[in-house]
């Protein structure tokens, strides 16, 4: 079966931290509309890969294409603006300031956050802001964030900063997501909530590339799954085929 | 009356300079130890065109502000780049090479002998002459800059640095390009602090190299965290409170020469004092929440 190359496709992408080969030679893509994942040990090379696709770090080789554009010079805010956004494991969430302002910050709003901005005059200002409040409005409604709109974000919990951090990034307005371990620390109950939440993105328009340990769900909410293993791709497929793989249960279940 | 006007008038001086370095260090988390170099490229720019050229201080404070804010935005542009401590260390680079250039280029800045009478501010013929006159003239530059700092502070543009100064990588990631922000607020720091110069040069009327050292540049980003790091009303309180205990030594019949280090002293010991006791300053930043019902 031939699957889609236009939407976003790496090839051939390579990046050694010294002696280390974090990743070695990786191609693979990613349809529209789909939710891929990548799965493989510590250390496999995961964020790596997630820290080159969003142009934090440089590739040594390889190419990144997102909507037949060359991402190799881009700047991660260049990427934002093309469309494509990013979560951290470790959230990177702004914890002094509000839920609120989290979300808000993710809106696009180039103009209105210039320093010459503040020259703009203020009917216009408050137009842009406007909208932009509705938005923040329906993120906040959508998570089930609205009534800790206005708590500082270091006081809430882990599993509702996770929410603040989708919620960033679905303000982004990105039609690709990538998401490192959005299920790491999550209760059971979480971990159902997110799962029918990324499916629900999905069915919005949304292509999501995760990043996750959790197998199992992982398999439940996955099209495509991506196998990584010492920074290459051993196996990729539909979850049932991952399951039978041989090699993937050997190495990464360790059975 | 006319020693309080002075004192007024340094207080007001300082506070500029405090104001303007508490945008990068405290709403943006840029840690620049340069603060001396702009201030002294103001107070070079008045004291030069005052004297020589006979230009009006107004003048002189736009050329000071556009000499200051080319050459931030160069030392940005090489060194913003840097990380955190890394960048600390370019910046006391940068100071110490202005100080040099200042100590070293006799022809324009007469180097160590210094530049001297230095005229008080005129506009359409009216003197700032006399201490009183120029303590208000200060105070009126001083209000005129916490109105700019609080305007930035509140503004969208303000938020962004506050998420920069929490997160780079974050703010990147949701596609702030963090290095033009650091750098627009880096120069207008730097014009700001060339204001504060100039108002400096007018109120001693004497410059010389000696005063723009990395010990000056140190003393306003303690002015900084003291009043309170991300709170401009702080930098102006802080200013007042380290500008004013000090000077208070006058006033008991202490010999010049034993002053001068009582003074250094109960300023370092202020600092750990105030560090101990008040780590976020006298007036700790307040982060007004946005949320809109």
């Amino acid at each position: 079966m031939d699957r889609d190359k236009s939407f976003f496709r790496v090839d051939g992408l390579s990046k050694a931290f010294g002696g280390l080969l974090a990743v070695g030679d990786v191609s693979f893509l990613v349809e529209k509309g789909s939710l891929t994942s990548l799965i493989g040990p510590n250390g496999a090379g995961k964020t790596t890969l997630f820290d080159l696709i969003s142009g934090f770090l440089p590739a040594d080789e390889g190419r990144i294409v997102f909507k037949g554009r060359d991402l190799a010079q881009q700047k991660p805010h260049d990427i934002v603006s093309l469309g494509m956004a990013r979560t951290f494991q470790h959230l990177g969430l702004f914890t002094q300031l509000s839920v609120w302002d989290n979300v808000f910050l993710g809106l696009p709003g180039k103009r209105r956050e210039s320093l010459w901005g503040l020259f703009l005059p203020r009917p216009i200002l408050r137009r842009e802001e406007r909208a932009l409040e509705e938005r923040t409005r329906e993120i906040l409604d959508y998570l089930g964030l609205t009534e800790k709109a206005g708590e500082r974000v270091v006081n809430l919990s882990w599993g509702d900063q996770k929410l603040v951090s989708i919620g960033r990034l679905l303000a982004t307005d990105g039609e690709f997501l990538l998401l490192d371990e959005p299920a790491s620390g999550l209760s059971d109950e979480q971990i159902e909530h997110l799962k029918s939440l990324l499916r629900g993105l999905v069915s919005r328009g949304k292509t999501i590339l995760l990043v996750d340990h959790n197998m199992e769900a992982v398999m439940d909410i996955s099209d495509w799954v991506i196998v990584l293993n010492f920074g290459k791709i051993i196996a990729e497929g539909k979850p049932a085929e991952i399951l039978a793989n041989e090699e993937v249960v050997r190495i990464y279940l360790g059975v | 009356m006319i020693y309080l006007s002075y004192v007024i008038s340094l207080i007001a001086v300082y506070g500029v300079l405090t104001i303007s370095l508490n945008l990068s260090v405290g709403y943006t988390g840029i840690l620049s130890l340069a603060q001396a170099a702009f201030m002294g490229i103001g107070a070079y720019s008045a004291a030069i065109l005052l004297t020589q050229w006979g230009f009006n201080f107004f003048t002189t404070l736009l050329v000071g502000m556009a000499v200051a804010g080319l050459v931030s935005w160069g030392l940005a542009w090489a060194t913003l780049r840097l990380k955190g401590d890394y960048y600390v260390i370019a910046s006391f680079g940068f100071q110490v090479i202005l100080y040099n250039i200042f100590l070293n280029w006799i022809g324009l800045t007469r180097g160590p002998f210094g530049i001297r009478q230095i005229p008080p501010p005129e506009i359409f013929g009216f003197s700032f002459l006399g201490p009183q006159r120029y303590a208000l003239f200060t105070l009126g530059i001083l209000a005129l800059c916490l109105w700019v700092a609080r305007r930035v502070g509140e503004s969208p543009y303000g938020k962004v640095l506050r998420a920069i100064r929490e997160d780079e990588a974050a703010a990147a990631s949701i596609g702030k390009n963090v290095n033009r922000y650091k750098m627009s607020i880096f120069t207008v720091t730097a014009m700001l602090a060339s204001v504060g110069g100039a108002l400096y040069a007018s109120l001693i009327t004497y410059i010389d190299p000696f005063t723009f050292t990395i010990h000056e540049s140190i003393f306003i980003l303690a002015l900084v965290i003291i009043g309170g790091s991300g709170n401009v009303y702080g930098s102006v309180i802080g200013a007042a409170v380290l500008i004013s205990l000090p000077e208070m030594l006058r006033f008991f019949d202490v010999p010049t020469a034993v002053a001068s280090p009582i003074r250094e002293i109960l300023y370092g010991a202020l600092m750990i004092i105030f560090l101990r006791l008040r780590p976020k300053g006298l007036l700790p930043e307040r982060i007004t929440s946005g949320v809109v019902r």
